[in-house]
């Protein structure tokens, strides 16, 4: 593709990235001649860059995909409205409230306009849950609820948790020396498991799945690898390995700040009148994961 | 009932950016009004403005607005302000200053705000314009708080983080007198300790060139005789805009601080012409009523007021009603020192009544009375009351502000000097 652009548009464009860096304007044009997908990245970080507050805790250079665009680089909701307009206006695209609801992250931003540009048909995002959102669907409740934020993807589950350090449990766990328990790790992951069987296997299974009909069934294959203390942030991540009425297989990991925390093997979550299947065994042992 | 007293003040005015600068043009009479670039075109038949000097607003993008060094605002701060909010910011943070208002004390469930402005018309106007040229979703994000009246209780409210009650007024140019009057009562009934009283208004072509139609404005040129109220050769009100900020407080509050009192507010009074919606009543009967109920709030003789700041926005009929209005009431004997102080500043419209209230409250404390600029021949239709064309060695122990609004909304408040060890 290699559009010319009118002298019009080109102002127009510059009106829009007014206080942006030159190039970000050069970039802004290069992907509208050429819809080159590094000038895109070019745009968004120049634009971010523009309605960063001085105040931010994580400058732009230092970010990951994995950056929050509020808690990380410092955007209020409205600054992330005001850089979400200047980006529909500079690449001509419109970002409806559903989509912008869970644009969350850098790499959700990133990945999001990406699938916009390459086409109408937008491979969505994974879906982002915030605490609130996540007590609403679970049955477990904060004090006993382990997952802060969440983010569903078609087979996957990743969760974060901050320790805060004044769970009730860390009181007696241990005298005088806080140390998250492990039981509560695998309780975490299976949280996080729960919440993609609650809100992904009624439409793959066109079956209703009741808050209290959702049981820990299994757990195999439980590491723990490292001690975790207050004020360390959690990440589940969940991977689904098999989903069959009336139960759901999961192998999960928990790291902090990229070192690996604890592992399960295999999660089995049963959803049914029974507690436990009647016959576990019919489910087709997964080959066992290595850790 | 408790009583309220005025412990601070602040003021972003054409005659000043400070109480010193407003006490001096005040005292020496200098005005500050004069040709206003943006009404150079041939075609704009008013070229004369209160200009509110040190801030720039060239673009409706917030961006790009400049104002004084002495003030600092974040960009969230500023983002959704409108020209109004931003000078109520800044008389805001002098009067928190001269009361001696702690942070624990400005951001308080017994502190509230009852504040007026017009709102942005030229904010609403940019943010419609987008809508309607560039599509519904290029409006701007902040397109309804940065337009509308509210913008500026909204603004202030979350600069200050304010936690008591708060209120954005609306009635046309009585709005802030009657900010004020509803401040008073929160304090009389004890329902707040302070209540930041906050008048404000955009200064530019969308605030004041609508009322061109109506012929309102004054279309003289030369800022050392217009405006000029009571004078027979007024001919329309000049336009201005700034803010004000008056620190009502409950007295015991006050005395328990140990902060400087300003003065006594004693009571207020309103009534509403029920006439026509643009007209005052001939009679002066609304404004009349205003000033009674006034009186009799503050127990006070019609005889024992010495000065009235007066609407007086020189529009030919509108001077001449507050006149029958004053001669209504002051019946027998001694009628107090009359002046217009818009004849210096211009008319704030929503602003006028906070802005012309800290006046009074000025003048009570220094002692002076307000001269009525640029009379050379007074109206023969105001001949007859003590206007103060020149300056006056008597000090006002209890002063009167008029207000009167579209529609006939008037509101009539009384001051009463604090004396010193009292």
């Amino acid at each position: 593709m290699n559009n010319t652009l009118s002298e019009k548009e080109v102002a127009d464009l510059k009106e829009t990235l007014k206080r942006c860096s030159p190039e970000t304007v050069e970039a802004a044009i290069r992907f509208r001649k050429l819809r080159d997908p590094e000038a895109l990245r070019m745009v968004v970080y120049g634009v971010i860059r523009r309605y960063q507050p001085a105040s931010a805790g994580m400058r732009l250079e230092n970010a990951t995909d994995d950056t929050s665009l509020i808690r990380d680089l410092g955007l209020d909701s409205l600054t992330l409205l005001e850089i979400v307009l200047t980006i529909e206006e500079t690449l001509k695209i419109q970002i409806n409230n559903e989509e912008l609801r869970e644009i969350r992250t850098l790499g959700s931003l990133n990945q999001f306009l990406k699938n916009k540009i390459a086409g109408a048909t937008a491979v969505p995002v994974a879906r982002q849950y915030t605490r609130e959102h996540i007590a609403l669907v679970l049955p477990q409740q904060p004090p006993f609820l382990f997952l802060d934020t969440a983010e569903l993807g078609d087979e996957t589950v990743k969760a974060g948790y901050q320790v805060k350090g004044d769970e009730f449990f860390l009181a007696g766990h241990f005298k005088d020396e806080p140390i998250f328990p492990a039981s509560v790790l695998f309780e975490a992951m299976g949280q996080a498991a729960c919440l993609w069987v609650l809100e992904k296997a009624p439409k793959l299974l066109s079956k209703e799945i009741k808050t209290n009909q959702i049981f820990f069934a299994t757990l195999d294959g439980a590491h723990v690898y490292r001690k975790v203390r207050p004020d360390q942030q959690l990440v589940f991540e969940g991977k689904l390995i098999k989903l069959r009425d009336p139960v759901a297989i999961f192998s999960c990991t928990a790291s902090s700040n990229g070192d690996r925390v604890a592992a399960i093997d295999r999660l089995v979550l049963a959803f049914g009148e029974q507690l436990v299947p009647e016959e576990p065994a019919a489910v087709a042992a997964p080959p066992a994961a290595s850790v | 009932m408790k009583r309220a007293v005025v412990t601070g003040l602040g003021f972003i005015t054409s005659i000043g950016n400070s109480r010193e600068q407003v006490l001096r043009s005040l005292k020496e009479c200098r005005t500050g009004v004069e040709l206003f670039p943006e009404f150079a075109a041939p075609d704009v038949p008013v070229k004369l403005v209160g200009t509110v000097k040190g801030f720039g607003f060239p673009t409706a993008m917030f961006e790009d607005w400049t104002y004084p060094a002495e003030y600092q605002l974040s960009r969230e701060q500023l983002r959704p302000m409108t020209p109004n909010a931003l000078y109520a910011y800044c008389a805001m943070q002098q009067a928190i200053r001269e009361a001696w208002l702690t942070p624990d004390l400005v951001s308080n469930p017994r502190t509230g705000l009852m504040c007026a402005s017009a709102g942005s018309m030229w904010m609403a106007y940019e943010n419609l314009h987008t809508m309607v040229t560039r599509g519904v979703t290029r409006c701007q994000p902040m397109a309804i708080v940065n337009s509308i009246p509210g913008s500026l209780y909204i603004n202030l409210v979350s600069c200050f983080k304010l936690k008591g009650g708060s209120l954005g007024c609306s009635s046309a140019c009585s709005s802030s007198a009657h900010a004020l009057g509803l401040a008073v009562d929160l304090i009389r009934l004890g329902r707040q300790d302070i209540v930041f009283v906050v008048g404000a208004e955009d200064c530019n072509k969308f605030s004041i060139l609508p009322f061109a139609s109506i012929r309102a404005l004054s279309v003289q040129t030369d800022p050392e005789k217009t405006p000029c109220a009571f004078d027979v050769k007024r001919d329309g009100f000049v336009g201005t805009g700034g803010a004000s900020v008056l620190v009502v407080e409950d007295l015991e509050h006050a005395r328990r601080r140990g902060v400087d009192i300003g003065a006594e507010v004693l009571g207020w009074g309103q009534a509403s012409d029920g006439f026509n919606v643009i007209a005052p009543d001939s009679s002066g009967d609304g404004l009349a009523r205003a000033m009674n109920e006034a009186l009799q709030d503050a127990k006070l003789k019609p005889s024992e007021v010495d000065y009235i700041n007066a609407h007086g926005t020189s529009t030919p009929i509108g001077d001449i009603s507050e006149c029958h209005a004053i001669r209504r009431v002051f019946t027998g004997g001694k009628v107090p020192f009359i002046s217009s102080t818009k004849s210096l500043t211009g008319h704030g419209l929503s602003l006028a009544g906070a802005m012309e209230a800290a006046f009074c409250c000025l003048a009570l404390q220094e002692r002076f009375t307000p001269v009525s600029a640029h009379i050379t021949e007074l109206d023969p239709e105001c001949k007859d009351l003590p206007i103060v064309t020149r300056p006056i060695p008597d000090a006002p122990r209890i002063a009167l502000s008029n207000s009167s609004g579209f529609g006939g909304s008037n509101v009539c408040l009384v001051f009463r000097r604090w004396e010193h060890g009292e």
